[in-house]
């Protein structure tokens, strides 16, 4: 995992995470947008406590690893100065089955935006300036600190949906008795 | 100060929108007695840099001892490196 003042490729991160044995990698990169509710955005400066970041992207690397069994894991993070259409951060993973991919990807940058010790200031034209609050931090947060000092998945991804198989069977169940309920008496 | 509480000083590092509302310090001292804990050290905090008592009080605001989490009642000890954790926006 990485904090760094580097520029971030989302190329390198799929090359870090490909396996012989994943049949699926999933991607997400964030980067500057050019505006924020109708002004000009110019760029954004990221700011990290960098040791706890860095344990924080682990933490969330390990913990997504072990609930989605994936096979390799990148999760980095720019800071400093990262102007319009440059990646912040790139998430990538990846699996044997593409479902797994995906969804640790979407649930590894949710973790990051609600816990990872890192702060964004949008600079707009002629230097106006906003520190920004993620909307999802401080959700959920956990009952302790102590939690937050471990991989626990639930304290960095929050609680585990029904897993596949359990998912798959209550639709059946339920479109199966759907089915039941019109269908004529004999 | 009562007899037998020593005093100890710790550090405490701000970041974001904390360092700007502390003129620009992104390290404070403290001096602590006793047996203090990270609630404590907030409320020490407040008293050093007034301008920062909203940020402390706000639920989105997270602590840390020695480069870990911290809750407010976990103990410190002199020499330790606090960090006030504003609402974070990485991403």
């Amino acid at each position: 995992m990485r904090v760094t003042g580097e520029e971030l490729s989302a190329g390198d991160a799929i090359a870090f995470v490909t396996r012989p044995s994943a049949g699926g990698i999933g991607v997400f990169v964030g980067t500057t947008r050019d505006s924020f509710r109708g002004k000009r955005v110019v760029r954004l400066e990221y700011e990290a406590f960098v040791p706890l970041a860095r344990k924080a992207l682990e933490r969330i690397a390990s913990a997504a690893a072990r609930r989605y069994r994936l096979d390799a894991v990148a999760l980095w993070h720019r800071t400093g100065s990262v102007g319009v259409t440059e990646a912040s951060v790139v998430v990538a993973a990846s699996s044997e089955h593409r479902r797994e991919a995906l969804e640790a990807t979407a649930a590894m940058i949710a973790a990051v935006k609600a816990r990872a010790p890192v702060w964004k200031r949008e600079w707009y034209e002629g230097d106006e300036r906003c520190w920004k609050e993620n909307c999802e931090c401080g959700a959920a947060t956990p009952a302790s600190a102590a939690a937050l000092r471990t991989d626990d998945e639930d304290a960095w991804l929050g609680p585990a949906r029904a897993a596949p198989a359990a998912a798959a069977a209550a639709v059946g169940a339920l479109a199966g008795a759907q089915e039941r309920s019109v269908a004529p008496v004999p | 100060m009562a007899a037998g509480a020593a005093t100890f000083s710790v550090t405490v590092q701000l970041f974001a929108a904390a360092k700007d509302l502390a003129g620009g310090s992104a390290q404070v001292s403290l001096e602590l007695s006793g047996e203090a804990t990270v609630a404590d050290v907030r409320e020490a905090l407040t008293a050093a840099v007034p301008a920062l008592a909203a940020v402390l009080q706000a639920p989105s605001t997270a602590f840390a001892r020695n480069e870990e989490f911290a809750d407010l009642t976990d103990r410190v000890y002199g020499g330790d490196e606090l960090a006030i954790l504003p609402a974070v926006s990485g991403g």
